[in-house]
């Protein structure tokens, strides 16, 4: 049965098998891992390939679980072969391209290719690791190639591929376009191949044709003798014997070897490998590879912490040290993982031992990888976060364990099968190596390490390696974590490995010797023959080891208590043993054959004489044997041992002799005792040297280290010189700049404040005394120590916050000077952008906050201007957009307009004076901006918006900037409805007065004709038409007095009487209430009572001189609704009066004027006493006062 | 004043006269009579007008423009209905005749009698040659 490294048994290979067809699977898979960058260099790639590859093709990339992947499709473009974005489990076909679908990692199973979800959240998963990691695991041997990507995915699974037997191509990081995944992947020292993509193409083509004929019988992987002599060849050069390991794990790496050299046969490669040094170096480094990880196996680890590093701690002074051995270190993972658990228990404990970890391993490079303790970021997934803070310093994208874990550690090349182990190991892990053993080996290896350990020290193996049938006295602590204990108080012996190498060879021809000559020889019956007859013989070698018993050599031996033993000089009987090692000595030694003296020996009680022969044997194959015979002699008689007693008295001689052999027994035990414990001692002084050995290897190691960071020093010291030189001119540079500043600082008028996280001063311009009374060496004081003329009571708590929120705080104060300070509190950034304080600065603003107060003032009053401006103001910007208007313009325009909306005018509708709508661009305002003229007094009707139209003079003017531009405008809008009203009303009071005059000349027109018609003579008429003439006119005097808007009834009774009245004033009686009548009845009164005037002066009372008369009125309220002006015109004492013949003018002007012009009513009578004239005039014609 | 009345079409013709001013209504009057017309009536006030001009039958009207400040153009058109030919008097200058007198006869005050006959025949004129009286 064939096993991988650690891992379940692969399917593929059946058990026994050695089949090539087995190890190298018939379908190659070529995985191929690429990132950012990657769809390019996949489409160069297989562009490149032909079709006809017979391999299977894996694409891995790294998707966006969220979207679709087109990468099929794009590269179905660019090869023949079918592509398929892997949805299912599918069968591995060769000549066909496999792509990975989006959010799922790919896995090999059996023949088919699956789809697994991921574990790790999105940004930890590393699908091409994890793919790689499933070939290597499955199908062993495959090709793996990294091409461009960021991070380090790939750098582990190369790992697993190379151990597994499969070749690594990579591609030149400066060919790709991000350099970090095939870097990471270089570093890890496993790439056969560092190539640009279409040499990767090329020696990818070679490879797969070569493994064709490799996978052929004629290739002679099977071909046991040159294989044999292959592993000669490598050990005549190393040093180092590969013919115990694993026959399939040799047999791989020679077809990778075979592979990466393009030779098909193994004789081929034996010839090549016999040619080139390098060869040999590479092959023993490939055959070294293993895979290891941090804390691989996590559950078998965990047991380890929880059951064993504990008790390793347990009873331990810390002057003493834990001492821990590593075998097969590799690469040092497992070191460092044994190496924090102790670091990790170690902390938890008062007093601690201190710790020791010797990890060692045969191959150099792997070592210098260890020591530098440089991992790629992809071992984040074996180590907990807390770990990883703990024990590791994190750079770009590797890893470097820190100096505390790595100090612990002591690596050392050393062969656990050829060099002498080291000793008194509390813990031995060796977790990766027997695998590779075949048993035979792995069961002196188990004994080596057994050795190693002091009593009660523990094992922890690998997972799949046996130790119970190799070593008895372990026992198990924990099975299923393979962690054993050798048990207290035994201690193994030191195993055989000096002779290891040769013994291993010479076994193995011995087999082939005997096969030879078995059947046909008659030794064996011989030899039989002789052993029955001949005295019992022992054959041993030259470390007394037994090799051969003959049949009755039993009898000698007497084991002691203990483990048992296979040195003859132990297990003889104790009276034999002094002489058998002397013997023994000098047969090795001297190479000479010895007889002994007669040794008494008591068989059963029984003593007899035994003589001992021992004699060299000579032999071609090994160092030195011995032959030890026993002769026995007579039974020594009883008799004469008690007579030998007995004879005190008389047989001095015997007794002496007896004496004297006791003597010799006892100095034999003790000498016998002395070189057991001088063995031991040898021993472990071997192993002490072994140690120092390796303490020594380290130390040459780190002196070489030394020597090269002497080097990098003597560099670093060139380079620092160039630094420093270039930081000098930096530093004038800095200086100037600093004095540049200095001054910039004092010449500026800004008083600047620094101060520190704490509010301590750190520097001050001189301009802050102003503010603040501080003064040279005052720095480091705090500032909320001094007084300031500020009014800023939370100078502190704002500087407080601003280092807390980091964002600026700006605050006009005013000092108790009556000035104004701008105070700018910021953070103050390090240029490497840390908040180190807070910068104040203190800007004297006091002209400005006058100006700008005056400004206030200023524009406060051109606002309190226009809006109690009784015109529409506003301005537009150059599109005519509204900017402003004060409250007028909403007065005239019924509307409020609408900024950023109305454009060119405040109402929503213009019209020309005639009623006619004005187009918007005909808009004085619009025409003004167009034509960039300033218009005035354009009349213009405004729309409101209830439809009534304003009629506006307008002046709209542009605003124009320095070069004349127009930037706007300003119009102004003047209701001139009422100037209108007025014009229209003046009209109208020109027509009225033209139509008042035209009537009254009608008037007079009517008088003057009646008063001709009427009269008999010219001169008659004439003073008739002159008296009505002049009331008309007295009339109209009284009328004008009062404007037209009526007149006093008393003033016109007067006026009408008054040209008689200053006769005799007691003829005239006139009275009645003051009431204020129409003008048209005031007229229509006049001109009635003028008439009984004349009638009275030419015929009535008031014709002579005894007359009287009487006007008296009331106001009749009989009808409340309608009351009646009541005039009586009554006269007496003139002539008696006659009835007229003829009614004139008079008579019938006072009649219709009062019926036809006021609706009233005139009754004239003439009894003889004197005329009668009885008027009413309704209230609607006199006004109803 | 005889051979006034031989002027044909105007003599014998009945007149209904609105004018506020009693003095020249009986000026009117006066010169009505002269020119051998009947006066069918008088009216001062605006709603006397209306009541009479429903009332009375006449042939044509003299109506004054302005009675009491009230305007008399409404009762242009009941007069229009009627089909009686009217003349409206007026102080305002002909240059400054309101709108609302466009197109109808106008006498401006004071006028004559001679004024008076032409405005009364070219207003009789207008009726017969509509053909609706003869």
């Amino acid at each position: 049965m064939v096993e991988g490294s650690g891992q379940r048994p692969r399917k593929d290979e059946n058990a026994g098998s050695t089949d090539m067809s087995s190890v190298l699977p018939r379908c190659p898979i070529v995985a191929i891992g690429a990132s950012a960058g990657g769809v390019d260099a996949l489409q160069t790639l297989f562009e490149a390939l032909p079709d006809d590859l017979n391999a299977a093709f894996v694409v891995i990339v790294h998707l966006d679980p969220g979207r679709q992947s087109e990468l099929a499709e794009i590269l179905s473009r660019r090869t023949a072969m079918p592509v398929n974005q892997v949805l299912e489990n599918i069968e591995l076909k060769p000549s066909r391209v496999y792509v990975i679908p989006p959010n799922r990692r790919l896995l090999i199973s059996d023949h088919e290719i699956a789809t697994a979800e991921f574990d790790e959240p999105r940004g930890q998963r590393l699908p091409i690791d994890l793919f790689f990691r499933s070939m290597a695991e499955q199908r062993g041997d495959g090709v793996a190639i990294v091409l461009t990507g960021s991070g380090a995915d790939g750098a582990v699974g190369v790992k697993a591929v190379k151990e597994a037997g499969g070749v690594v191509l990579v591609q030149e990081p400066k060919e790709a376009t991000y350099s970090s995944m095939p870097a990471s992947a270089i570093a890890s020292g496993v790439a056969d191949f560092v190539l640009p993509v279409n040499g990767i193409a090329e020696r990818l083509i070679e490879l797969l044709r070569s493994k064709e004929l490799l996978a052929a019988p004629e290739a002679g992987l099977d071909d046991e003798q040159t294989l044999g002599r292959t592993l000669a060849q490598l050990r005549a050069r190393t040093g180092h014997d590969f013919s115990g390991y694993k026959r399939s794990t040799v047999i791989r790496r020679l077809a990778r070897r075979m592979q990466i050299c393009k030779t098909d046969r193994l004789q081929e490669y034996l010839k090549y490998l016999h040619d080139n040094v390098e060869e040999v170096q590479a092959l023993f480094a490939d055959l070294l590879i293993s895979v290891t990880a941090f804390f691989r196996d996590p559950g078998a680890f965990d047991v380890l912490a929880a059951d064993v590093i504990p008790k390793l701690f347990d009873g331990r002074s810390e002057d003493e040290t834990i001492r821990v051995w590593v075998p097969g270190c590799a690469t040092g993972e497992e070191a460092y993982s044994i190496a924090m658990l102790l670091l990790e228990e170690s902390a938890r404990r008062d007093n601690p031992p201190s710790i020791q970890v010797f990890a060692s391993d045969l191959d150099m490079g792997a070592l210098a990888t260890a020591r530098e303790g440089r991992y790629p970021r992809a071992i984040e997934a074996d180590i907990s976060e807390a770990r990883s803070r703990r024990f590791f310093m994190h750079d770009a994208d590797h890893y470097r364990v820190k100096k505390d874990l790595r100090d612990v550690v002591l690596f050392a090349t050393h062969s656990l099968l050829k060099d002498p182990p080291f000793s008194r190991i509390d813990l031995v892990s060796c977790r990766n190596l027997l695998i590779y053993l075949e048993r035979d080996l792995q069961r002196q290896a188990c004994n080596t390490l057994a050795y190693a350990l002091r009593p009660g020290g523990f094992m922890f193996l690998g997972s799949s390696e046996g130790i119970e049938s190799s070593v008895n006295s372990v026992r198990v602590i924990d099975r299923q974590a393979r962690i054993f204990q050798t048990t207290e108080r035994t201690r193994a012996r030191l195993p055989e490995l000096a002779r290891l190498e040769t013994t291993h060879l010479s076994s193995q021809q011995a087999r082939e010797a005997s096969r030879d000559r078995g059947p046909r020889d008659e030794q064996p019956s011989h030899r039989q023959a002789l052993e029955t007859l001949a005295p019992p013989s022992i054959l041993v070698d030259n470390n007394n080891k037994i090799l051969n018993l003959s049949e009755s050599a039993g009898r000698y031996l007497l084991p002691p208590g203990g483990p048992l033993s296979s040195d003859v000089t132990e297990l003889a009987r104790p009276e034999l043993r002094l002489d058998l090692q002397t013997g023994l000595h000098r047969a090795f030694e001297l190479n000479e054959a010895s007889v002994s003296l007669s040794i008494p020996v008591r068989f059963n009680g029984h003593a007899r004489t035994v003589y001992l022969q021992i004699r060299p044997v000579p032999s071609e194959t090994s160092n030195g044997r011995a032959l030890v015979l026993f002769i026995e002699g007579d039974e020594i008689d009883n008799a004469a041992r008690v007579e030998g007693n007995a004879g005190d008295n008389g047989d001095a001689t015997a007794s002496a002799v007896r004496q004297l052999r006791e003597e010799l027994n006892s100095m034999g035990v003790r000498l016998s005792e002395s070189r057991l414990h001088y063995g031991e001692a040898i021993e472990e002084l071997r192993a002490a040297n072994e140690e120092l050995q390796s303490t020594n290897e380290e130390y040459r190691s780190t002196a070489e280290e030394l020597e090269t960071s002497k080097e990098e020093l003597q560099s670093t010291n060139e380079e620092l010189q160039t630094v420093n030189s270039e930081l000098k001119l930096k530093l004038e540079s800095i200086s100037r700049a600093h004095s540049d500043i200095e001054n910039l600082i004092t010449s500026s008028d800004v008083g600047t404040l620094f101060l520190d996280r704490e509010l301590m001063i750190k520097r001050f311009t001189p301009q802050v005394s102003n503010v603040f009374s501080i003064a040279r060496g005052d720095e480091g004081r705090l500032i909320t120590d001094f007084t300031h003329r500020l009014d800023y009571g939370d100078l502190a708590s704002d500087a407080r916050s601003v280092l807390e929120q980091l964002t600026p705080i700006e605050h006009e104060i005013r000092s108790n000077n009556n000035r104004w300070y701008l105070a700018r509190l910021r953070p103050y950034r390090s240029t490497e952008d840390k908040i180190e304080g807070v910068v104040i600065t203190f800007v004297d603003v006091t002209e400005r906050r006058v100006a700008e107060d005056a400004l206030h003032e200023q524009q406060r009053r051109l606002e309190d201007l226009i809006t109690a401006l009784p015109a529409a103001v506003y301005t537009t910007d150059a599109q005519g957009q509204i900017t402003f208007f004060n409250p007028a313009s909403v007065t005239l325009a019924g509307r409020t307009p609408e900024i950023g909306i109305d454009a060119w005018s405040i109402g929503s509708k213009l019209y020309h004076p005639d009623g006619t709508p004005m187009p918007n661009d005909k808009y004085p305002m619009a025409v003004a901006l167009k034509e960039n003229r300033e218009l005035r007094s354009i009349e213009i009707l405004v729309e409101r918006p209830d439809g009534t139209r304003v009629p506006v003079l307008t002046f709209p003017t542009p605003l124009r900037d320095n070069e004349g531009h127009v930037i706007g405008g300003v119009n102004m809008l003047i209701d001139v409805s009422q100037q209108k009203d007025a014009a229209e009303h003046q009209l109208i009071l020109i027509n009225e007065l033209n139509h008042r005059v035209k009537n009254t000349l009608a008037i007079v027109q009517a008088v003057a004709s009646q008063s001709f018609k009427d009269a008999s003579s010219t001169t008659e008429a004439r003073d008739a038409f002159d008296g009505r003439l002049k009331a008309l006119s007295g009339a109209h005097d009284i009328l004008t007095n009062e404007n037209w808007k009526g007149a006093s009834l008393v003033s016109i009774v007067t006026r009408a009487v008054a040209a008689y009245h200053s006769k005799n004033d007691d003829r005239f009686v006139v009275r009645g209430p003051e009431l204020r009548i129409t003008p048209k009845a005031a007229l229509a009164l006049a001109m009635v009572l003028y008439e009984l005037a004349t009638n009275a002066v030419k015929y009535g009372a008031l014709s002579n001189d005894t007359g009287r008369l009487t006007i008296e009125w009331t106001v009749d309220f009989a009808n409340k609704a309608a009351p009646v002006l009541r005039l009586r015109w009554s006269e007496e004492g003139g002539p008696p009066v006659k009835a007229p013949k003829r009614r004139g003018f008079g008579s019938r002007l006072i009649e219709r004027s009062l019926a036809h012009d006021l609706g009233g009513e005139a009754r004239l009578e003439f009894p003889v006493s004197g005329v009668v004239c009885m008027i009413a005039v309704p209230s609607e014609s006199w006004g109803g006062e | 004043m005889e051979n006034r009345i031989a002027e044909p079409g105007i003599a014998g013709q009945s007149i209904f006269i609105v004018e506020d001013e009693s003095v020249i209504a009986m000026l009117i009057e006066d010169f009505l009579g002269e020119l051998g017309c009947v006066v069918a009536g008088v009216a001062s006030r605006l709603e006397e007008a209306v009541e009479k001009i429903s009332a009375l039958s006449f042939d044509a009207a003299i109506v004054d423009v302005n009675l009491n400040g009230r305007q008399t153009y409404p009762l242009a058109e009941l007069l229009r209905k009627k089909g009686c030919p009217f003349v409206f008097a007026t102080g305002y200058g002909t240059a400054t005749l309101p709108k609302a007198l466009d197109g109808m006869l106008v006498i401006s005050k004071p006028f004559t009698l001679c004024d008076l006959e032409k405005a009364l025949t070219s207003a009789l004129m207008t009726r017969s040659n509509k053909g609706s009286f003869i």
